[in-house]
């Protein structure tokens, strides 16, 4: 009712027509009642007792095909009502299909309103395609590529033959179990064109994804969940490199700035001879004066043979006595086994330290190596001190996780279009 | 408009477009024909077949803009199927045609004067079928036609028999008038039917408009709808 426009009727000359109403009829195969409600479109029905196919197009009631194979349900009875793209439809008919070799099966339903005509609604593995007939012409229909229609640019998608198996309901042409068509589809997610062919027309039919949870909501009736990939269903894996996009240049530039405008300056270097006398001593740096807060890297370098070193440091300020402790291990083996030579450890170490308040700093340093155990040349250990250093690892990690979310999301696009594309094809 | 006293019955057979020369009595079903200063009857329409269309006699609607009334109706039917050509007089005087076919609306307007080469071509391969014979090769569809600066394409071509009329047409139109159909296309919604009853071609150009743009009032009720 809601799809009739208001307004004021004009004059009527004319006695109105009797109000339109679904008929029935009394099956000519077995007696039980067959109801007709898109009368005076509806060529041919089935019998919902017996299935038989019937011819309705006039009084004479002919039998198209006597009971069919046993009767099939569909998700969807027939009767049923929906709102759909905003309008009221029922369902009144559905058919049973599949491809030449019958690999791929699929229904659909034939969808009435008697101010809006009819749709299609296709159901192929949980995925829901509605169905218009397009009423364009489409000069480019069949070919294979890209081709436009109803102002869209639409990719060959498959080519094959549609069998129907089964019908029930009525339907406004003569439905029948031998109905084999050619059928080419176009993709243009979420739109699908189908261009049927046979002897005596082409049809071209559009249609549009629908959400499988907004079709059950609906027909107010659960529904299967789809499986693999819909024909023109959107790629569900967006790209969304906008937002990612940013978020690396926003990280990026952050970084640069924090490169200009740290010191990165070198305050204190200095080489230690060590032997086993110092083994229990402190050893202290120069002091060196930072003029504002920053962080601390201190770098070791020890050329180690076979051995361990073992830095206990504090950095002291000088003034307030406040100390931050630091301690740096490096240890360096070799040798040659069965497999070959081997190696262990190195001579370099840095460590880093939070940044420290501005103030007169010393490092002092109590060393224990392996070589304090033994007597042996002294060991050169190089200790320097570098302040307000430039951070990467932050950034680097930052970047590493930014990016794996399109790289993730790139994979789940390709493989949704692969599952996409085995429907698709030539069948010959 | 023009009323006339059906010479069946007595009751008003109205004629609101001067260019009518037939009517069907709405309360008897006599078929009238107009002459100069009165009415013949030329026989009793028999009921038309049912139909659950949503439009009626006196249903008003827009045309680009212009307000049409519903004054007659044939019902056609072919092989496979049946539809219902509306006949529509608009504000301005022009008469028109509404399609109504599965759901789909096409309005169009007569094409006057000599019709496109094309068109005659077209009735040259078609017009054995109207006699029960085989087409020539070419009547099949897909074939292009030039119509009014439009290229169309043949979609279908079809042998349609007249199963009844109602209301007023501007000709005769009894139960079993046999015409041949070609409905064409466009890339952008025109429409055009070529038709054929065995003495004069005619052709109607337009275009496919959706149900909500027709914006339809006094509509006959529809149970359940």
């Amino acid at each position: 009712m809601d799809d009739q426009p208001s307004g004021s009727p004009p004059a009527q000359p004319v006695p109105p027509r009797a109000p339109g109403r679904p008929r029935t009829f009394a099956c000519p195969s077995c007696g039980g009642t067959v109801t007709l409600r898109a009368v005076g479109q509806s060529i041919s029905a089935t019998c919902s007792q017996c299935s038989s196919l019937i011819d309705v197009a006039d009084e004479n009631l002919r039998i198209i095909e006597a009971a069919q194979s046993a009767m099939q349900d569909a998700e969807i009875p027939i009767g049923a009502r929906a709102r759909l793209s905003d309008i009221e439809w029922e369902v009144v008919g559905y058919m049973r299909r599949s491809d030449g070799p019958g690999d791929f099966r699929w229904t659909e339903y034939l969808l009435f309103n008697p101010y809006r005509g009819y749709r299609f609604l296709v159901e192929e593995y949980g995925h829901w395609t509605l169905v218009k007939m397009l009423n364009r012409d489409v000069p480019e229909a069949g070919k294979q590529g890209w081709i436009e229609a109803n102002g869209r640019s639409y990719q060959f998608f498959g080519k094959g033959f549609a069998r129907t198996t089964y019908v029930a309901g009525e339907f406004f042409w003569r439905a029948s179990t031998a109905d084999v068509t050619a059928v080419t589809d176009y993709i243009a997610p979420p739109y699908r064109l189908m261009v049927e062919k046979n002897d005596a027309e082409i049809i071209v039919s559009e249609g549009e994804y629908l959400d499988a949870r907004a079709v059950a909501t609906a027909f107010n009736t659960p529904l299967r969940t789809p499986s693999s990939a819909g024909v023109s269903q959107v790629n569900p894996h967006k790209p969304s490199l906008m937002v990612i996009g940013f978020a690396v240049i926003a990280a990026t530039m952050l970084q640069l700035t924090s490169l200009a405008i740290s010191a990165n300056a070198l305050v204190g270097s200095q080489t230690y001879q060590l032997t086993a006398a110092d083994k229990g001593k402190t050893l202290s740096s120069g002091t060196f004066r930072l003029n504002r807060s920053g962080n601390i890297e201190i770098e070791t370098g020890a050329y180690l043979i076979n051995d361990w070193l073992e830095l206990d440091m504090a950095l002291v300020n000088v003034d307030t006595n406040e100390s931050y402790p630091a301690f740096q291990s490096l240890e360096h083996y070799r040798g040659t086994d069965s497999d070959g030579d081997w190696e262990e450890g190195g001579n370099n170490g840095t460590v880093l330290l939070p940044p420290v308040p501005p103030g007169t700093y010393k490092l002092l340093i109590e060393p224990d190596a392996g070589l304090f155990a033994k007597p042996s040349s002294p060991l050169p250990v190089t200790v320097a001190i570098r302040y307000d250093v430039p951070i990467w690892s932050n950034y680097l990690i930052a970047m590493a996780l930014l990016l794996a979310v399109p790289a993730i999301s790139m994979i789940r696009r390709m493989m949704f279009e692969k599952s996409r594309w085995e429907k698709g094809g030539v069948a010959e | 408009m023009r009323k006339f006293a059906c010479p069946s019955c007595g009751a008003d057979v109205t004629f609101r477009s001067a260019q009518s020369v037939y009517a069907v009595c709405p309360y008897c079903q006599s078929m009238v024909v107009r002459g100069d200063v009165d009415v013949t009857s030329i026989g009793v329409m028999a009921a038309l077949p049912e139909d659950m269309s949503p439009l009626q006699l006196g249903s008003g609607g827009y045309f680009e803009d212009q307000p049409f009334t519903l004054i007659g109706r044939l019902k056609i039917g072919w092989r496979d199927g049946l539809w219902n050509e509306w006949h529509l007089l608009m504000a301005d005087g022009r008469r028109g045609w509404i399609g109504e076919a599965q759901g789909s609306f096409s309005v169009s307007f007569e094409l006057e004067g000599v019709l496109p080469r094309d068109v005659a071509q077209t009735f040259e391969y078609c017009l054995p079928l109207l006699t029960g014979g085989e087409g020539a090769d070419e009547a099949k569809p897909g074939f292009l036609v030039e119509l009014g600066g439009t290229t169309l394409r043949a979609v279908d071509i079809k042998l349609a028999t007249c199963l009844g009329s109602e209301g007023e047409l501007p000709f005769a139109a009894p139960k079993g008038r046999r015409t041949v159909a070609v409905d064409c296309i466009g890339v952008g919604g025109e429409f055009a039917t070529l038709d054929h009853d065995g003495h004069r071609a005619r052709a109607y150009v337009g275009r496919y408009v959706e149900w909500d743009a027709l914006r339809f009032t006094n509509l006959r009720p529809l149970e359940g709808w």
